[in-house]
Parts: C-alpha cells; structure tokens; sequence
C-alpha cells in the first residue's frame, strides 16, 4: 500500500458554505436529490413548486427546518453534508430550548462537513459479503459498483450513517454509494474537490501522519487562546483504529452526531456465537432426555392401543 | 444535540420471513436430527417429518432472500468473487458464513428430503435411505444436520449483533435467542402437524411437548437477559409498538401460555393445538419486533 492519504477537518473554521458539497456532486456527476411528497408534507404550509425545467411533481429539496440544513443528511447522492448545530444551554428550572433563549439569539452555532470517515478497521468493508468493498493504495475505502449485489449489511454496519443504497433509477442502480475520497483524481495526483473547493481550508487534504501533527499543533493553539473544549476525534487509534477523515470538534462527539465508541462488526461474532453454541449444547442435551425417557406413564405400555381420533 | 444518524438498511418483511422460515427450518431439522440420534422408536413420525419439511422451507428462504437483494441477479456474488470465480468466503461476517451455511443446510435438507421420499422402495436410489439413515454414515449425516441447523438458526442472530444499529448491536444474546426461538417454533409446528392428524400417539406429543418446554423455557430466560442487556435502552425498545409486541406477542402469548398450556391443558384436547399455535405466532413476532425495532425507534446521542 502506498501512503495513507486523507482529510483533517478543521471545524471551527467552517462557514457552512456548502462549497464541498457542490464541488462533491460537480465532480461526481451526482444528481440533486429531489424532494419527495412525504418531504413536501413534512414542511408545514409550504408548497414548493417546480422550477423551471424540472418535470411536474418534481421539486427541490424545501429547506429542512433544521437551521440552514436542505440537504438533511449524507445519502447515495450526497456524499458530503454540512451539519448546522445550533447549540444552547439549558440552565435549571427551563424545560425547553424556547424558554431558554427565545430570541435565539444566545445560540452557538456549530458547522462540520460531513463525509465518508475511510476508517482504518472499516465495519463496511469487514462485514461486506461480497468483497465489493476494497481498500485502495491510498488507505481509503471504495465500493467497486459492478461487485455490490444490494444486500444493505454495510448500511447496517457503518456507524456514522454514511453508506446509503441508490435509487432503482439511478445510475449504479441499487448498489451502496458513498465519497470514494475521489479516488479519480488521487490516480491522477489531484486534490479531492470538496477539499480543493473549501474557501476556509476547513477540510484539508493530505498525509494523515502530516494532517495528524497539523491537526495537533491547531489544538494546541486553540488550548492557549483559552479554548480548553477543542479536541481531536478519529486522530488516534482510539476510534476504529483511527479514521482517515478525521475531526477537530469544539465539544462532545455526541454533539455533532458522532458516536464517541462505534463498534467493529466482527468483535461481536465470538460471542454471540458462544452464548448461542452453549444454548444449543444444554438445548440437545434436555431435548435428547425428553426424546430418550421411558414414558411410565398410561401411554407408554401400549401407546398405540389409546390413539384416538378427531 | 445532533441525533445519531445510524443509515436504515430497509431490511423489512422479506428478512423478517427469511428469520422466521429459515428458523422454523432449522428448529424442525434440529429435533429431527435428536430424534434420529436419541429418540425412542415412537419418534419415527418426527424424523419422517422433518426430513419432508426443511427442504422446501428453506427453499422458500433462498427465493425470498435472493428477492430482497436490490440486485438479484448478482446473488451469486454471494458465494463467488464475480472476477476470480474464487469462492467467497469471510468468517468474520455473518452475512458472508450465514450464505454458505444456508447453502449446506440446503443441500443436507434435500438429501433428507429425497431419502424421505424414496422410503424402501428398490431400484437407484434405494441406497440413500440408508446411507443417510442407518449405521456410521447415517449418524454422521445427522451430526451434521444437528451442526448446520444450528447455524442456520444462530447466525441469524449473530448477523445483526455485528453491526452498529440500535438493539441488535447492544446484546450479545440475539443469536441464543433466536436458536431457543427456532427449535421453539420448530417443535411447535411438529406438534401442530401431529395433532392435526386423525391419529395421535399421545407418548409421542408428550415427548415433543417436553422438549418443547426447555426450549421455551431457554428461550424466556434469554429475552428476558436480552431486555436486561439493554440497559438504559431497555426503555425506549419497551415503550415503542415492537417493545410492547415482545412482551405481549412473545413473552406472553408467545411463551408463557403455551408453557402454562403444556402443564396445565385447560383447553383439553385443543391445548397443545392453541399452545403450538401461539408459540409458532409468537416466534414470527419476535424477529418482526426485533429486525424493525432497529429501523423504528430513534435515540438522540446514543
């Protein structure tokens, strides 16, 4: 394998934008994702109409209700994501964000482009059936579309939501699609669009052991401007043994959406299989007594004798 | 807080038959092979039955799974790298193993079911009766139906604990659960099957029916250790529909009267009908609750 390639996403330099989700589907010919009837209903009192050129019955996605969100979450055409946390405190004797600030206008906003993690022990490709799922030179993780049979177990598998199916319609129809780190343009020494794209140098590209001591030295700094809840996620082995699109957060993983300890599929196999193999040795052992017993009782000396009909 | 998107599978009815027909499967093939190893001579109808039934059941599993898939017609890939024609095989995911086992299971079954239905006649395959049947051969093909149902009826389990949905992910038990479940539902429909016949060997039901009570009783005591395992997500799975349908359609009517039923038939003659009726009901309710309760029930910042 060659050198570990990927992405440090610095959020709190983030704008929200939206840049690296536009670069993302310019370069990967991905469709936008038209709203659906149940996403229209969803948006009380609005009635989004189509605009022009797109076929009746066919809108864009109505904005979310979840701040400057529209795009709602990664999906089989949206491969990034810029989350739009809007964080307030609650303080004792408040029981709801609108009682805590109802003008809105303590709110701390945090934004983080979402994407594919390329994680080091990936729970995608370790349970995929299939081996449609590879590791390429570049460390990162690829569904290779012609081997994926659609059966869902990476959706299942993925902790951060990433993965999602294609549509019937769709070009790879029904297959898993997510960011492949543009392995495209990596085979040609070019950056990954979002990263090239990002105004604010929010995502950054490049050697995870270069992006790990870049990624380190901006905690520092941020520790001695006095901002103490900075921290690094995916940076260490620690989750999955280290994720190759990893986070500087300004709080809680959970915060944002991440899971502070996702699993690796396979750790559960041995003991799943131990509780269910020792069920299984008591299971014959009581069902070969109940099969072996003698019956004492009126049956047993001439069963045949008391059959009886319905 | 942002909710912990964890993507939905849409694993829905076909899996939900899938583990309920491949476990009825399983569990009929499970007591046939203890009845062949260890049963008395009366259990000869049991072991009649379950080299009939397994067969076309887990037919039934292969078309509904094969079905399920987005594109089926790339089943095979499954089994074989589409590129190299290696067979493909991880034994670290369930999905992966559970296909192949599913394919042997298949394969015994249909050896099984063949035999079953050759009986004693003479002429080509007066052979198979035998070989599967009686002597060395014969109890080994039944170690390796005994082995292979319980694959069959465990890995299923042991699929959805390796992953990192909701619920499945949080216990280890879902594939002893889902074993005691199998062999449950799979005696029942044994039972119901006997009793529906004109004739019935009242020995022979009291074997089944006892076998039937460790596995319902094995099976009581794993949902209850799969609820406690759960911990503080207990409560959330508790207080949605599928929660409510495990205590009520499994624990319930599922297990406790059918066990209550076996001990104390107060519906006479039609206790163990309504008791294997029940536990055969409260089988399917408990992969229905569980698969969706996974892609039903939201937990912000688990």
């Amino acid at each position: 394998m060659g050198q570990a390639m990927g992405f440090y996403t610095d959020t709190t330099v983030c704008i929200g934008c939206k840049a690296c989700q536009v670069a993302c589907h310019q370069w990967n010919d991905l469709p936008a994702e038209l709203a659906t009837s149940e996403d229209t209903r969803q948006v009380a009192g609005q009635n989004p109409q189509a605009e022009p050129g797109q076929a009746p019955g066919q809108h864009t996605r109505p904005m979310t209700g979840d701040s400057y969100d529209n795009t709602g979450s990664l999906s089989a055409v949206n491969w990034r994501h810029v989350k739009f946390i809007e964080k307030s405190e609650l303080t004792a004797g408040q029981a709801s964000y609108s009682q805590a600030d109802p003008n809105r206008d303590n709110l701390q906003w945090l934004m983080m482009s979402d994407v594919c993690k390329h994680c080091v022990n990936a729970p995608c490709l370790e349970v995929c059936p299939t081996g449609a799922i590879m590791r390429t030179e570049f460390d990162s993780v690829y569904i290779q579309e012609p081997v994926c049979n659609g059966c869902r177990d990476c959706v299942t598998a993925c902790p951060f939501g990433v993965i999602h199916m294609s549509g019937l319609e769709n070009e790879g129809k029904g297959t898993a699609k997510k960011c492949t780190l543009c392995y495209d343009r990596l085979q040609h020494g070019l950056t990954p669009a979002c990263a090239k794209a990002c105004p604010t140098e929010s995502i950054q590209f490049g050697p995870i052991e270069d992006l790990r001591v870049r990624a380190q030295k901006r905690v520092d700094d941020l520790h001695a401007m006095g901002f103490q809840q900075a921290r690094l996620y995916g940076a260490d082995e620690k989750v999955l043994g280290g994720l190759n699109a990893f986070y500087l957060l300004m709080d809680e993983p959970e915060v944002y959406g991440l899971p502070s300890a996702p699993k690796l599929p396979s750790r559960a196999v041995l003991p799943s299989h131990l509780w269910s193999a020792a069920t299984a040795a008591v299971m014959a052992v009581f069902g070969a007594i109940s099969f072996r017993k003698k019956r004492m009782d009126r049956f047993t000396a001439d069963p045949l004798s008391r059959e009886e009909g319905h | 807080m942002e909710p912990l998107i964890v993507g939905d599978p849409h694993w829905r009815w076909y899996i939900v038959f899938y583990f309920f027909l491949g476990g009825l499967a399983a569990g009929i093939a499970f007591a046939g092979a203890l009845a062949a190893l260890f049963g008395q001579e009366r259990l000869q109808p049991v072991v009649r039955l379950s080299a009939l039934l397994p067969f076309p059941l887990a037919l039934i599993c292969t078309v509904i799974l094969i079905i399920d898939l987005n594109r089926p017609e790339r089943f095979w890939h499954m089994m074989l790298q589409s590129e190299t024609w290696i067979p493909m095989f991880k034994y670290w995911s369930p999905m992966s193993y559970g296909s192949w086992i599913l394919l042997i299971f298949s394969a015994l079954s249909f050896l099984n079911f063949v035999a079953a239905l050759w009986g004693d006649r003479p002429g080509l395959l007066d052979f198979l009766p035998r070989l599967l049947t009686r002597g060395f051969t014969g109890t080994l093909f039944q170690i390796l139906v005994l082995v292979f149902s319980y694959g069959l009826a465990s890995y299923t389990g042991a699929l959805l604990n390796a992953t990192n949905q909701l619920f499945w992910s949080d216990t280890p038990f879902m594939g002893a659960l889902f074993f005691t479940s199998a062999v449950g539902t799979g005696i029942s429909a044994l039972i119901l099957i006997i009793m529906l016949r004109r004739r019935v060997n009242h020995a022979l039901l009291a074997d089944l029916e006892t076998a039937d009570n460790w596995a319902m009783g094995l099976e009581l005591l794993l949902l209850v250790a799969t609820l406690i395992s759960f911990g503080a997500l207990a409560s959330h799975l508790l207080g949605s529909i599928y929660g409510i349908t495990l205590l009520v359609g499994t624990l319930l009517l599922g297990l406790i009267i059918p066990l209550l039923l076996h001990f104390r038939p107060v519906l006479g003659r039609s206790s163990p009908l309504a008791a294997a009726g029940l536990a055969i009901a409260g089988g399917f309710a408990l992969r229905w609750a569980i698969v969706m309760a996974a892609q039903g029930v939201y937990v912000y910042g688990r």
